[in-house]
């Protein structure tokens, strides 16, 4: 029933060619055909054909033959001993947590759950309640995180990380005002600096912005500049802003003290590619993100760039692409629409697919980049509702960007 | 500051994991009237790490040898996450799963351990209770996802932490079969129905004939045949579609006895126009009226089925559908054997009086019968 004959010669051929399966049993005749381009796109062919998640089992040639490698972790994720003491579980499911959002790695948001379900049953610990709510953040939870952090700043208000947190959620979903308010409620216990930060991430997007841009860098050049984490949050921020002013040079030179400090992280390394794309720089996306293929933001990036420049390689990460997203779909998990959406308009060709997986991310997410690929999709196709839409978004909150043309010169006008 | 450790990933909320969430996919192939299943399920062989210990040398990597040695584990700890019960009826029977083998599959985020199991479940399910406990408390985002063939139709449903049962078969399929059930029954009701499969032969039975010169005469041609026999067959379902609804909503009301006796007399009287066909030139209009009171007939039959509110429509429609299936198939068996005999008198002078005498005695009787029955 499962493994037709006809369909497993054929789905492993189409597999191998899109690179899937770089060991086990592949003819000659399947090898020579990822060569040629004929091959690559009756591979295509036979792809969509097969369904691309469902490939066949097969038995592999060996017992030497490697499936999987494991990911190489740091000692305490790889074998984390049982813990009990809350100290101990709030470390661990802090340190899944960490390695799932710096490796994009979600299956330890599922571990840090995991670790952290028994401190969240026994009752009401605050702490525990944060990393919950930064598990539900990162899943795209939204509403969940924010019920969590309204149910816990009911009982503790004194808990400026959590206003920290709640601030970041409403500015990830457009509502504003909340956000501004929520970072004034942080100032209780945070210190100044960050709730500066907290502002100006939310005035970043708005009229405001020249405003939060010079005073982040007088910040930035100040005695009390800050430190480590709030470092890397201020230099991103300078980027962001300075991308939205259209002064890529700036962008770039922001971007460049960040990475400095994080040389691996991910947000900003597809920052620096979407920066190099903006400047069609293709080449050094690729060189840069090459060793990422795994990760779907990568390979997003690697698809686009590998297209305008018409990369050997192109088609294939486009294929992988598709699949990663097929593969999304299956599961009914809503993750990734922005990027799905980006893949759509920009590889695809299919502003109308794009345009629709937009607004289905804009009903979630509301940053500047959903505004923008929202923005994208309904200008391709010229769909009015959407640009109504768009229009009041940004005159509501005065929205200003260089790259989205209703706000370019500010909605103040 | 120890609060301040997590502030940087604050700013990445938008920002998304990239490598697949844990998931696992699990087939199942069902049969009609067979009690034994099959089915499939791919577990990546980082899910399985986490609850076999599958990298025994500690390199780092996963070998097919590292991974078929685990086969008799997976069987006794990994399958057993993994239940089935057949629902038949009221009746619940576990199914007995086997590993019957075990091979590696590529799916987009790298290499699965390809489980090949069967289902021994004693009979022949109606339904299927999927319980799937797997990596849940490991991993509490992990989902399985199920699709299970039955016959043709293809069904799924995603397992999560908080759902770990589903019942398969309930929805698409039952409602479909409940459908299938419902033109079998309008079919088994016409062919078994004589009263309505007499009154529509006294019908058809000059439909091949026409009335001249005080007797009848073969139709000349075949399309003046077809056109009659249409004209009732037409007129008989257009009105017994119209009562068969309208009773089956309530609308209309009317005494068992009353319907079945008006039944016979309505065979009695068509039974009656191929003797004086005179006295009913019209054929058409005479199935169009007579319709009504078989239609009334008929949802007497879909009511007895049990029909519940939720659900009037689908049987409704499905019983109609069957009641005109059957009504096809002896129109299709009837005509072109009477219009190849038409011209025959044995057909004209014999058969067609004849018959429609005995047909007008019987259904006399049946009329004695009903009225009495009351």
């Amino acid at each position: 029933m499962f493994s037709n004959r006809k369909t497993e010669t054929l789905s492993r051929a189409a597999a191998a060619a899109a690179g899937a399966i770089p060991r086990g049993k592949v003819s000659n005749n399947h090898r020579s055909a990822v060569t040629s381009h004929s091959g690559v796109f009756v591979t295509l062919l036979l792809l969509l054909w097969c369904g691309a998640t469902i490939a066949a089992p097969y038995t592999p040639d060996g017992d030497d033959v490697v499936l999987a490698r494991l990911p190489a972790l740091p000692e305490t994720l790889a074998n984390p001993a049982p813990v009990a003491d809350p100290a101990d579980v709030l470390a661990l499911a802090r340190s899944q947590i960490d390695y799932a959002s710096h490796a994009e790695d979600p299956r330890f948001l599922g571990y840090a759950h995991a670790t952290l379900a028994p401190l969240i049953q026994d009752g009401f610990s605050p702490a525990a309640e944060l990393l919950m709510a930064r598990i539900e953040q990162h899943r795209h939870q939204f509403a969940r995180a924010r019920h969590r952090l309204n149910q816990l700043l009911d009982r503790f208000p004194n808990q400026g990380q959590a206003w920290l947190m709640l601030a970041n959620i409403e500015r990830v979903q457009g509502r504003l005002d909340a956000a501004r308010q929520a970072c004034r409620e942080s100032a209780v216990t945070l210190p100044p600096t960050t709730v500066v930060l907290c502002q100006a991430s939310v005035q970043a997007i708005t009229h405001q912005r020249d405003k939060a841009y010079a005073t982040l860098q007088a910040l930035a050049e100040g005695p009390a500049a800050p430190q480590g984490d709030s470092a890397r949050w201020l230099t991103t921020l300078l980027t962001e802003i300075a991308l939205q002013q259209g002064d890529t040079d700036a962008a770039m030179s922001h971007l460049q003290d960040a990475l400095k400090q994080a040389p691996q992280d991910p947000y900003l390394r597809y920052l620096q590619s979407d920066l190099w794309l903006t400047r069609d720089q293709s080449r050094s996306v690729i060189d840069d993100l090459s060793g990422w293929q795994d990760r779907d933001g990568a390979l997003l990036r690697l698809a686009i760039a590998g297209q305008r420049l018409d990369h050997p390689r192109a088609e294939i990460w486009r294929e992988q692409y598709r699949a990663r997203m097929a593969a999304d779909r299956d599961t009914g998990r809503e993750r990734h629409l922005r990027e799905h959406a980006r893949f759509l308009l920009e590889v695809e060709d299919n502003p109308e697919g794009a345009l629709a997986l937009a607004r289905e991310n804009w009903r979630q997410q509301r940053e500047l980049a959903d505004l923008r690929i929202l923005n994208a999709s309904a200008r391709a196709i010229g769909d009015q509702d959407t640009h109504d839409q768009i229009r009041d978004f940004i005159h509501q909150h005065q929205i200003i960007d260089s790259q989205i043309p209703d706000a370019a010169k500010g909605a103040a006008e | 500051m120890k609060s301040l450790m997590s502030l940087f990933l604050l700013i990445l909320a938008g920002q998304v994991l990239a490598h697949k969430p844990s998931d696992s996919y699990l087939f199942i192939d069902s049969n009609d009237g067979n009690a034994m299943i099959e089915g499939r399920w791919d577990i990546a062989l980082r899910d399985l790490q986490l609850v076999l210990p599958l990298d025994r040398n500690d390199d780092g990597a996963i070998t097919w040898g590292e991974l078929r040695r685990q086969r008799s584990a997976l069987a006794a700890q990994v399958l057993p996450t993994l239940t089935i019960d057949a629902l038949h009826g009221e009746q619940r029977h576990p199914c007995a799963l086997t590993l019957t083998g075990l091979q590696a599959i590529d799916h987009v985020d790298g290499t699965y351990a390809a489980m090949q199991w069967r289902g021994d479940c004693q009979r022949a399910p109606q339904q299927l209770a999927v319980g799937y406990q797997f990596l849940f408390e490991k991993d509490p985002g992990h989902h399985g996802l199920l699709r299970l063939e039955q016959d043709d139709h293809s069904l799924s449903a995603v397992f999560s932490s908080r759902h770990r049962q589903q019942l398969m078969g309930t929805d698409a399929r039952s409602q479909w079969q409940a459908f299938q059930g419902f033109i079998r029954q309008g079919v088994h009701h016409i062919l078994i129905g004589y009263d309505h499969i007499l009154f529509l032969l006294t019908l058809l039975f000059p439909a091949v004939l026409v009335w001249q010169r005080g007797g009848w005469q073969p139709a000349s041609t075949m399309t003046r045949a077809l056109t009659q026999t249409l004209a009732i067959v037409t007129a008989f379902t257009l009105t017994h579609s119209l009562t068969l609804a309208l009773a089956t909503l309530g609308i209309i009301t009317l005494p068992t006895w009353l319907v079945e006796s008006a039944i016979a007399v309505t065979v009695a009287l068509g039974a009656a126009a191929n003797l004086v066909p005179r006295l009913f030139p019209k054929r058409w209009l005479m199935a169009f009226v007579f319709g009504l009171i078989h239609g009334l007939g008929f949802a007497s039959v879909l009511a007895d089925l049990g029909l519940t509110d939720s659900g009037i429509f689908l049987p409704l429609l499905g019983f109609n559908l069957g009641v005109e299936l059957g009504q096809v198939a002896i129109v299709l068996l009837f005509v072109p054997a009477a219009y190849l005999v038409r011209e025959t008198v044995a057909y004209r002078r014999v058969f067609v009086p004849v018959g429609s005498v005995a047909i007008m005695i019987l259904a006399g009787v049946w009329l004695a019968e009903r009225l009495n029955g009351a």
